[in-house]
Parts: structure tokens; sequence; C-alpha cells
């Protein structure tokens, strides 16, 4: 008797075992997009290269004072990186990741893809911040604008479009995801790249060549 | 129900009452450290307490369902897994229902689960799962000290190099105050026989 008994609960457990592995394993795969994004930076990529979406619409306002938004661009690929004009470390090594973007581009003679730098500092990355910035990192006016949000009301929309999570830090600054944000001719954010991974962002254009 | 289990419900209940606050939990979002080694381990010691209060009560369920503590064991290391990911930790932020289910969830399948099964898990299991705690904590925190880059979007890097270091002196803690009873325990096996004889040992098929 106990032994049957105890041979019940035996199977019992083991199938709340396998209810257990099941459920478990389950809700984590789903979590992490089957196992390929444990943190909300991967997961971000992996959102929108599954699903290109458009950014919001948002009046923008270059280093050179000119107004326009990002559907002035359509039939062009933007490159696009997030930055503040203060930053002294990683924006300066986004800054540089476009400067060597800007050669490469001149080298392949491509005048279909655009480089867009966003200061989202409002208040400090002021038209002539941003064309100081610029000077810094020898940026072709031709190939590569500055701009900042001309309404503050549509930085937050923006930001979060692209997901960017900015976050101000100990010393005045802010820390930011830094990436390299590929919007397609349509207007679609379609990939992201690290913010040193020139070589994936040129590697990326060449196969959209005349799509 | 004893007077002992009613006191574990009521400090379960205020433990996670004060987490909940928002005063409290804004605060301890506001840092990384704080977020894990304060407000997640709270909540599951929460549960634990309610663990070992409702644990004599549910002993004829769990016969059933959990005999050898195996399967409250690991749905409590699934969940606390899945709170593990640096990017739960971030949505948590940012999304109010997953906020919502980690003060449900990191009690009612972290901690209770753990301290209804702790008990029937085989004592060479529950030293292995110390171990396995400790290795967990010192892979962890040195994972937090020297990856390159922030694995939350909401944290600063030098905040997760000092959850990563007090994880690794957590670690080293531990490990200090669970091996220190061992250096008094002479040959005889004493500790051994003070530990109830497993269930799983009596007359399961295996053994039969």
């Amino acid at each position: 008797m106990t032994r049957r008994r105890s041979r019940t609960h035996f199977l019992s457990s083991l199938a709340a075992t396998s209810i257990v592995l099941v459920a478990g394993a389950g809700v984590f795969w789903i979590k992490t997009d089957g196992a390929r994004a444990f943190t909300s930076e991967s997961a971000r990529r992996l959102a929108i290269t599954r699903t290109p979406r458009k950014p919001p619409p948002a009046l923008l306002e270059a280093s050179d004072r000119r107004l326009f938004t990002l559907e002035n661009f359509h039939g062009r690929m933007v490159v696009v990186d997030f930055i503040y004009t203060h930053c002294p470390t990683v924006c300066f090594s986004l800054g540089s990741s476009f400067a060597r973007l800007q050669i490469a581009l001149d080298e392949s003679r491509r005048d279909d893809v655009h480089l867009l730098s966003v200061g989202f500092d409002i208040a400090r990355d002021t038209p002539d911040a941003l064309s100081t910035y610029g000077q810094r990192h020898k940026a072709d006016p031709k190939r590569w604008t500055l701009v900042r949000v001309a309404n503050v009301r549509d930085l937050k929309p923006l930001l979060s479009a692209f997901g960017i999570v900015v976050i101000p830090d100990e010393y005045g600054g802010f820390t930011h995801n830094a990436a390299l944000h590929v919007v397609d001719r349509q207007g679609r954010l379609v990939r992201i790249f690290d913010a040193d991974d020139i070589d994936g962002v040129r590697e990326f254009i060449g196969t959209k060549r005349g799509s | 129900m004893k007077t002992r289990e009613l006191q574990y419900i009521v400090f379960c209940v205020m433990t996670i009452l004060v987490l909940f606050a928002p005063p409290v939990r804004d605060a301890l979002e506001r840092s990384m450290t704080t977020h894990v080694l304060v407000q997640l381990a709270g909540l599951a010691a929460g549960g634990w307490l309610l663990g070992m209060a409702v644990r004599e009560h549910l002993r004829r369920a769990m016969l059933i369902v959990n005999s050898n503590g195996v399967n409250g064991l690991l749905t409590g290391l699934f969940a606390m897994a899945f709170w593990m990911l640096p990017r739960t930790l971030d949505e948590s932020l940012s999304d109010p229902t997953l906020e919502a289910a980690k003060f449900v969830t990191v009690p009612l399948l972290v901690g209770a689960p753990l301290a209804i099964s702790w008990t029937r898990l085989n004592p060479v299991l529950r030293s292995l799962l110390k171990v396995k705690f400790i290795s967990m904590l010192l892979f962890l925190g040195w994972l937090y000290v020297t990856a390159p880059d922030r694995l939350c979007t909401n944290y600063y890097q030098s905040d997760q190099i000092l959850l990563g270091h007090l994880m690794i002196a957590i670690a080293g803690i531990l490990a200090v105050a669970w091996a220190l009873p061992w250096f008094f325990v002479n040959g005889t096996h004493k500790g051994a026989r003070r530990t109830r004889p497993h269930p799983a040992l009596h007359g399961s098929p295996g053994m039969g």
C-alpha cells in the first residue's frame, strides 16, 4: 500500500517536473527571444532587424540653422547617431566612427548615403556647438549633417523610437546607449550596429546598393 | 496556525509592502546595486518567510507534486534566472506590468518554493546548491566587473562594477560562513544523523 502510494507520488512529482521544466524553459526562451537577447540593448537591435519601423516625424535644426525633417532624406540611406557635444568619451568615439565612415563612403563614392548626428542635450547642443563638433571631426556638410530637435517635445518620442535611453551621469554629462542606426530609403530604421562597427555598416549598405 | 507561522506571514507582508512603497521602490531602483541586492533579495527573503509559514500546511500537497523537493527547487531556479537577466531588470523600469509581476513572482516563485522544498531536498543536493550559489555569485560578479559595456541601459557602468564587487564579497562571506561549521564537527558524522532521512530514500520505485 505505502509502496503503491509512494510510486504514485513519484509519478505525480515526475509529471510536475516536466510541467515546471517546460513552463520554465518556455518563459525563459520567449523572454530572451530564443536565447538571442539577454540585454535590452540586444533586444532593441533584434526587434528592429525583425520589424523595421519609421521614427515619428520631428522637425530638426541643423548646425547651419536650416530646418528639415528625416523625410527630406527619402531616397537616400541615412546613418544616424545620437550625441551630446559636451561628451568627452563615447560621443567622441561615435564622432570618430562617423569620421571614418565618411572617409569610407567618399572612397566608394556613395552619394546615396548620408550621415546624421542628433544632439540630445537641447540646452547645450546649440547650432554653434554642433558646428564646432562637426569641425572637430572634419564633417563634410554635403555628407554629414549635425542637428538637434527644433521642438523639445519631439525629443522623447524620437529617442524612444530609436530605443535610446539617456541618463544624466555624475559628472554633468550623460550616459546613453551608443550605436550606429541605419535608416533605409523608405525612412525606416532597419538595422543597429555597435558604435565602432564601421565594417558592419559598410557591408550592410553595400548589400543595399541600388535597392 | 502557530504563532511563529503568523509572525513569518506578518514579516513577509511587511517586507513586500515596504519594498513596494513608491518612495522606497524609486530609491532602490535608482541604482543597479540596490535594485538587485536589496529589492530583489528582499522580495525573495519575504517569499522565503511565507514558505516557512506554510511549509507544514502544504505537506500533503507537496508529497504529491514535490515529493523530493526537486520541483520547488526547479521553479525557484527558473524564476531566479528570469530575474537575473539584465533585460528584465531594465524592462521592469519602463514596463508597469513587468514591474508588478516582479513583486508577485519573486516572493511566490523564488523565495516560497525554495523554502518549502529546502527541507525536502537530499542533504547532499543541499550542499551542492550552496556551492552552486556561491559559484554563481562569483561568476556574475566577475562578469559585471569585467564586462566592457553596460549590461543595463538604465544604469551606469560604475554601478555595475560596484554590484559585481559586492557579489564577489558576498560569495566570500557565504563561503566562509557555510564552511566554518565543518571545522567544528568531529569525525563521527554527528551532523548527518541529525537530518531527517529523506522520503525519496524509502520505497521509491528505483530503490524498491
